[in-house]
């Protein structure tokens, strides 16, 4: 039984390997803002905004008023 | 009312804000806009090709309507810019920038393709819960300053202030970490406390049976000195200063479970309660970083330091410079141009000022100063720029004093007051109860069930919950004010608003709209050319009847003029075209006095020969006759006027006539509402906060009516932007509502502690169950506070529809 012991040991060194890539991944500021990601990773450069980048140069050509 | 019911059609939202469209609409491109600034930055965007800004979001752009031209002249300042980078090497410089303005997915859009309008911006980030934007740019290609002057072109100026350094790091990395190790260690705890839970023996007699209750000790450890080292500290601190605080019975029990468990491990060969400690610190530190995030989120600050300006323009020789604030030194000779505030003790080099020094007293009564007069720190300038000789250092922290003077005068809410005087005696009660509990079960000989029992009643009692209630609610009920378009200065505020019973208005630009007015002119009016010399006059005065005629006038380009000169309470005159044109009083302008004894009119003159007169009638707000059908159901209403009695046909519809007063100067209003006051009457005082700032001190609550948000008066408990004023039943509704939301919440955690403490003292509760309890509690009054002024403020609104 005592064997087990081994395994506890690895069981808990694996798990503070755990701990620390955590207390690194807070100090090095990823936990700092978990909004703006989920919104940027959204956005598409570009394509969206050919179509309307085309329509506005027409109009900016012959600018009302 | 023709005018009016003109402003009432127009329902064009401006494409790039939102905004109604009231006056002028600004057509670009079959497009709307409610001001030129909003077309301006709609036709930046679409030349830089960022039009799809306005797919992202329903009119995501920022007002462009009431911004102050801001001067960033002192980002000249070598010195000063390099105090606000984050960062620099010799080619490149790293800048955060705090923009309140960010508000939805579309400015991230935005303001992350900075890169676009210019191309030495490296890159910029946005932090969007803290509001700031990160710029890396080449610094030899741009300065700050250029920088700056393009965040404020398309209408995210950032906030600078002398300590506004922001700080990357968020508060909340040490509770992350906390959390964190807490975490590791119960649930490894657990891990090693497994057979024991399910009463297994298969370790009997081995090595591992020895083993794991150690490992566990040395899990503890790292849990007890980091974890929960701010409970301890706290606790430490309480006890030194004999100021008993509720992180002292948490503590005394945080230490019971560990100290008595190591004294089982060590002693007794067992398992101990280590799963229970890390458990217990686990769960309160969830608790915590929940309630720290839930204040940041009601946080209402003010920050008076924006108020005041950062740098001033001195005079060297016949050169104006920008310098810093700080290095302002006796004697030196400074420009104060008009809305300026004036930084420090100084003499009046000018012939004369008019200063407006509500900051200081709460009294928006303009000063005059003449030449060789020493005018204080703090006051505002209105009028022409004048010259000042410094006569004492300014003290950046010495007018922010002035404003916090005003923030420590107000007492604490009564209901806070309540809960925290209940806190401490709660400490005291829970430790006695939690030693009387221990007592009994060592004397009935169980040791192992009186530590649990002492622990759990320490930890499940909570006076958090208690002390919770009303910020939460008070606070969330200010966030819901604020939809309605009502802000108010502190949460004490909404709670004397709910004992309210008779309301005072004033008329001119509370009842009325103080920027729409029925103007005519009286007499023969001059040829557009002219006019457009007069229309260009007016513009040049800050006097409200010079905005208001004004506006009345249709649009003329500018035409060039000198020799402006604005003569306070008289007029205004200036020279076009070698015509000498003069707008004011009769006796100004040389006129007879023919219209009897009518304050509102304005004589025009050119090259001494009179035309006539305008004429100003004030308009009453929409919807005011609603409103006081409304009110009068359960309030007494006054009014009180400094104007003659013109409308008082009108007034007396709504209000009972022996509580309408006309003709009172501001003296005699204060008077007024003291004397109501004394007359054990709970006194709702609404101004325009500007003649009245008296009377809004003296009433029980003063709401400043105004159209600009940037019109503080400090004078005032609570401000309403124009319009709503007529949201004044619902909030004063919700006000009442928002009491009740917070006896009941009172209820509950009176509840909840007495049953937890009973059950704990019975030892039916263990530790862990209770650490789990306590923050539940805190949320669930928490909840009641959210859902209670949520389910108010659809009432309110329901009510509205109704009626």
């Amino acid at each position: 039984m005592n064997i087990l012991i081994i395994l506890i040991v690895i069981s808990l060194l694996v798990a503070s390997g755990f701990a620390v890539a955590f207390i690194w991944a807070v100090k090095s500021g990823q936990f700092d803002d978990a909004f703006t990601p989920s919104v940027r990773i959204l956005w598409e450069d570009g394509s969206k905004s050919k179509s309307i980048k085309s329509q506005n140069k027409s109009e900016l050509n012959n600018p009302k008023s | 009312m023709e005018q009016i019911n003109n402003i009432a059609e127009k329902t064009t939202h401006c494409k790039h804000c939102g905004e109604l469209c009231t006056d002028i609409v600004y057509d670009h491109e079959q497009q709307s806009f409610c001001c030129l600034g909003c077309k301006t930055v709609y036709q930046l965007l679409n030349e830089h090709e960022l039009a799809c800004f306005y797919d992202l979001d329903n009119k995501p752009g920022i007002s462009q309507k009431s911004k102050l031209k801001q001067n960033f002249g002192f980002l000249e300042d070598q010195e000063f810019a390099n105090s606000l980078l984050d960062f620099q090497n010799d080619k490149i410089a790293k800048v955060t920038f705090s923009i309140p303005a960010i508000h939805c997915a579309a400015c991230i859009w935005l303001l992350e393709k900075l890169y676009k309008f210019n191309p030495h911006i490296e890159r910029s980030r946005v932090n969007f819960n803290r509001k700031t934007v990160s710029i890396t740019y080449l610094k030899n290609e741009l300065s700050l300053k250029e920088l700056v002057a393009i965040l404020d072109k398309i209408g995210y100026t950032p906030e600078i202030a002398i300590d506004n350094k922001t700080n990357q790091k968020s508060p909340y990395r040490k509770i992350w970490m906390q959390i964190g190790i807490a975490g590791f260690a119960f649930g490894n705890a657990m891990l090693f406390s497994l057979p024991e839970y399910f009463g297994m023996s298969i370790f009997d007699g081995s090595m591992v049976a020895h083993f794991l209750p150690v490992l566990n000790a040395i899990l503890a450890i790292p849990v007890l000195l980091f974890s929960a080292q701010d409970y301890l500290k706290s606790a430490w601190n309480a006890t030194v200063t004999k100021k008993i605080n509720m992180d002292v019975p948490i503590s005394l029990g945080i230490l019971t479970l560990f100290i008595y468990s190591y004294y089982l491990i060590f002693f007794e060969q067992q398992l101990g309660y280590i799963d229970s400690f890390t458990g217990l610190i686990f769960f309160l530190l969830l608790g915590k970083y929940y309630q720290q995030k839930t204040f940041d989120h009601l946080k209402f600050d003010r920050d008076v330091k924006s108020f005041f300006p950062l740098s001033v323009s001195k005079l060297e020789g016949n050169k104006e410079q920008n310098v810093l604030l700080k290095h302002i030194l006796p004697d030196d000779i400074l420009r104060i141009r008009n809305e300026e505030i004036i930084p420090a003790d100084c003499l009046l080099l000018s012939d004369a000022a008019s200063i407006d020094y509500s900051f200081v007293t709460g009294e928006s009564i303009l000063e005059e100063k003449q030449k060789e007069e020493l005018l204080y720190a703090g006051g505002r300038l209105k009028g022409s720029s004048i010259l000042v000789q410094v006569k004492k250092r300014p003290s950046q922290s010495h007018l922010a004093q002035l404003w916090d003077d005003e923030k420590m005068g107000q007492s604490h809410s009564h209901m806070q007051s309540i809960a925290d005087g209940i806190s401490t005696y709660f400490t005291f009660i829970i430790l006695a109860v939690a030693l009387i509990a221990g007592l009994y079960w060592i004397m009935n000989g169980q040791y192992a069930t009186a530590v649990k029992v002492f622990s759990t009643v320490l930890i499940v009692a909570c006076p958090c919950a208690l002390a919770l209630a009303t910020p939460v609610t008070l606070g969330n009920a200010m966030r819901a004010l604020g939809k309605f378009g009502f802000f108010t200065k502190n949460t004490q505020t909404i709670e004397n608003l709910a004992h309210i019973d008779t309301i005072i208005f004033d008329k001119t630009g509370t009842l009325t709209y103080p920027d729409k007015a029925l103007v005519n002119f009286v007499g023969e009016l001059p040829d557009h050319k002219q006019l457009a010399a007069v229309s260009t006059l007016l513009n040049q005065s800050r006097h409200p009847l010079s905005q208001l005629i004004f506006n009345w006038l249709p649009y003329y380009p500018t035409q060039e003029i000198t020799h402006f000169k604005e003569t306070g309470g008289q007029g205004i005159s200036a020279i076009c075209e070698g015509r000498l044109i003069k707008l004011g009083k009769n006796t100004f302008v040389g006129a007879q006095d023919d219209t009897g004894n009518n304050g509102a009119v304005v004589y025009l003159s050119i090259d001494e020969e009179i035309f006539g007169y305008f004429k100003v009638k004030h308009v009453f707000r929409q919807g005011i006759s609603g409103l006081f059908q409304e009110l009068n159901h359960q309030y007494e209403t006054h009014l009180i006027s400094g104007d003659n009695a013109n409308d008082m046909a009108e007034v007396s519809q709504w209000i009972n006539n022996q509580n309408i007063q006309f003709q009172q100067l501001p003296g005699r209003k204060q008077h007024y509402v003291k004397a109501l006051t004394e007359d054990r009457k709970k006194v709702l005082m609404v101004g325009d906060g500007l003649n009245d700032s008296g009377a809004l001190k003296a009433s029980h609550v003063g709401l400043a009516v105004t159209e600009s948000s940037s019109q503080f008066s400090p004078a005032s408990d609570a401000i309403t932007l124009g319009n709503g004023l007529l949201q004044l039943p619902k909030v004063l509704g919700l006000a009442k509502h928002s009491i009740k939301v917070i006896k009941v919440a009172f209820i509950v955690s009176f509840l909840y502690n007495i049953i937890g403490i009973s059950m704990a003292v019975q030892g039916l509760l263990s530790p862990v169950f209770a650490a789990i309890l306590m923050p539940i509690s805190s949320v669930s009054v928490v909840l009641i506070g959210l859902t209670g002024i949520s389910i108010g403020q659809k009432k309110m609104n329901y009510k509205k529809q109704k009626s």
